[in-house]
């Protein structure tokens, strides 16, 4: 009798083993008794193999949105609801009679749904902020954000009648606009990381001095471009806001949402979701 | 010795399966170290958790409806998918056609790539590939049983209607094309490197023993249609039109299973086969189902949703349901 025990052990040992590479099922709380579809009268499918499919099928996507909005409540950011509707009233006021028509064609159930999504991201953006905030003297460093506004035309003779203008203390982007600007001219936060020709780039940060510049000719792509920049401010505490807004716009996502994770100790419990975030942040699950 | 071996069987015989269990156990130990973590699941209350934050557990069911509303519909339409490919035979002949698809998408593809296309279909590991396969093999079968059951009410009034052919064509390009307006007639020029008549000697030479679609396949020059073994599908007047003139020309000449003697366009030489285009022929090619339901402004769901009907596949969920309603009349997503 303890021969044939002592193998049954071995044996359920083996088993267990064994076992190991089956694909893992999760559940819901009485999903199997929840059935989703039949055939021919018989139960096929419930919650949890919907769950389980659905998992599988979305995986990290399922539970970014739960993420961020946990994250956003444990730091405490303002409600972004009332931004939300002013944005969607801009678009309201900009599409008028449109607005119902390019809604369905962005995939909007309705504007509840538009809204959602609105709120989504103002939420993602201002936790990108804070993110900055708290290194915010590190990235002024690194990034030198500016608040400047320039103006770019393709013939010389356009340009001297701009710097003609501005010197009848004519309004910058006004004038720049009526003189046929290739650039948007209004006032705006400009780093390292700014979309901008690099020898324009060069040409603003390098030694940059509060006031307006002469005309700078320079080759871009092989087409000749004059410039007028208008360096309003060169001390970011000063605009510490605005430019904290432009470089969180700059940071990478993941970088962001791996800070936060190992700040509140996310720790994740379905295989295929923590295999997704290994490989997308590898030192998230790094101690 | 026997007497010995009677006495302590059952010490061996433990012995050998503690030694199969050890090294089972090494291997899969060496499979975390080669960077594979296995995660300890977690449950509470009957579900599983999901993830922790902050210390805050959050479950299945906090997050359910989310998934259900992003995910759920794709995994339920999956499911009766499966269930209606799993009614399809699993014949010799379709098992051949799977491995051999399955074998060409092994040999070109990185097994990165191939689990990022099937992962949205739930698939989980890259030998799934062949169950991919598979499935959508047999979702064309039940296509075809479609069309083979409207064969009279719906699609022999739609050829009559839209009388056209199969066509399939090897192009040979030729870099160096003029094409001049002789008295209101477009005239082709060719010349050739030697290269390129070379190419399509070879092609010549190859036609006249081998199968047109595997010489497509392999020569052809028109990327697009040699994937396919160089099938343009079913072309009646309207896509005819669309044609240069002396493709057209010779196309609408050949009767069925013949090929083209060699025919210069401003793209270069072109071989074109007239594949046979009776109805029989025409419902089993996935080309000309396309067309119709194109043409038709019919949904491709419908040989679906008629087969989950005949298989008494019930949604219980009634938003599911309508979705799948109305993806059969060919509104919304399909």
């Amino acid at each position: 009798m303890r021969k044939i025990l002592l193998l049954f052990i071995c044996l359920i040992l083996l088993t267990g083993c064994n076992s190991k590479n089956k694909q893992k099922t999760y559940s819901v709380k009485d999903g199997d008794k929840e059935t989703i579809l039949k055939m021919n009268g018989k139960d096929v499918y419930n919650k949890n193999q919907l769950l389980t499919d659905s998992l599988t099928i979305g995986g990290v996507n399922n539970i970014f949105e739960s993420i961020i909005e946990k994250i956003y409540t444990y730091e405490k950011l303002e409600d972004p609801s009332k931004k939300a509707d002013e944005e969607i009233n801009k678009i309201k006021n900009q599409l008028k009679d449109n607005f119902k028509t390019q809604l369905a064609m962005q995939g909007f159930k309705d504007e509840n749904a538009l809204k959602q999504n609105v709120v989504q991201n103002l939420k993602i953006q201002n936790l990108m902020a804070e993110y900055v905030k708290k290194d915010q003297d590190k990235y002024f460093n690194l990034l030198r954000p500016l608040k400047l506004q320039y103006a770019s035309f393709d013939k010389e003779d356009n340009a001297k009648q701009f710097v003609k203008q501005l010197k009848e203390n004519k309004n910058f982007e006004t004038s720049a606009l009526q003189n046929g600007t290739l650039v948007d001219s209004s006032v705006q936060i400009f780093t390292e990381k700014s979309q901008a020709d690099e020898k324009l780039k060069a040409e603003i940060l390098n030694n940059p001095k509060v006031g307006i510049t002469d005309i700078k000719k320079l080759n871009v792509n092989g087409v000749d471009r004059y410039y007028i920049i208008n360096i309003i401010d060169t001390d970011p505490k000063k605009y510490e806001k605005e430019a904290i807004l432009e470089i969180a716009k700059t940071v990478n996502f993941q970088e962001m949402l791996s800070h936060y994770l190992k700040k509140y100790n996310f720790k994740v419990y379905v295989q295929n979701l923590y295999d997704e975030l290994n490989s997308q942040m590898p030192d998230l699950f790094q101690n | 010795m026997n007497e010995y071996i009677k006495k302590y069987w059952f010490v061996g015989l433990t012995a050998i399966l503690m030694f199969i269990f050890i090294i089972a156990y090494a291997f899969s130990s060496f499979g975390k170290s080669n960077g594979k973590v296995s995660v300890k699941e977690k449950t509470k209350d009957g579900e599983s958790v999901i993830y922790s934050l902050n210390n805050e557990d959050v479950k299945a069911s906090d997050l359910f409806e989310n998934i259900k509303n992003n995910y759920g519909n794709m995994a339920i339409f999956r499911k009766i998918n499966k269930l209606i490919a799993d009614s399809v035979e699993t014949t010799k002949e379709l098992k051949t056609n799977v491995n051999n698809v399955y074998a060409n998408y092994r040999q070109k593809l990185q097994d990165e790539q191939i689990l990022n296309e099937i992962k949205a279909y739930g698939y989980t590991n890259v030998e799934q590939l062949y169950d991919y396969i598979m499935l959508q093999f047999k979702l064309d079968k039940v296509s075809e049983q479609y069309f083979e059951k409207h064969k009279d009410d719906l699609i022999k009034p739609f050829v009559e209607k839209n009388p056209g052919k199969l066509y399939a064509h090897i192009l040979i390009k030729v870099n160096d094309a003029k094409v001049e307006n002789k008295n209101g007639k477009e005239v082709v020029t060719l010349n050739p490197t030697k290269e390129e008549k070379e190419k399509l000697e070879n092609v010549l030479k190859r036609i006249k023993n081998e199968d047109f679609a595997l010489v497509a396949s392999q020569t052809s020059e028109d990327t697009g249609s040699a994937k396919q073994g160089g099938m343009l599908g079913y072309v009646d007047e309207d896509v005819m039109k669309g044609y240069v003139a002396p493709f057209a020309e010779a196309a609408k000449k050949l009767k069925d299973d013949e090929i083209s003697p060699v025919v210069e366009t401003q793209f270069g030489y072109h071989i074109i086969k007239c594949y046979k285009s009776d109805v029989d022929n025409l419902i089993k090619n996935g080309n000309f189902r396309n067309t119709y339901f194109t043409k038709t402004g019919k949904s491709q769901a419908l040989p679906i949703y008629e087969k989950a009907k005949e298989l008494k596949i019930e949604i219980l969920d009634e938003n599911v349901k309508k979705v799948f309603e109305e993806m059969a009349k060919g509104k919304g997503v399909q």
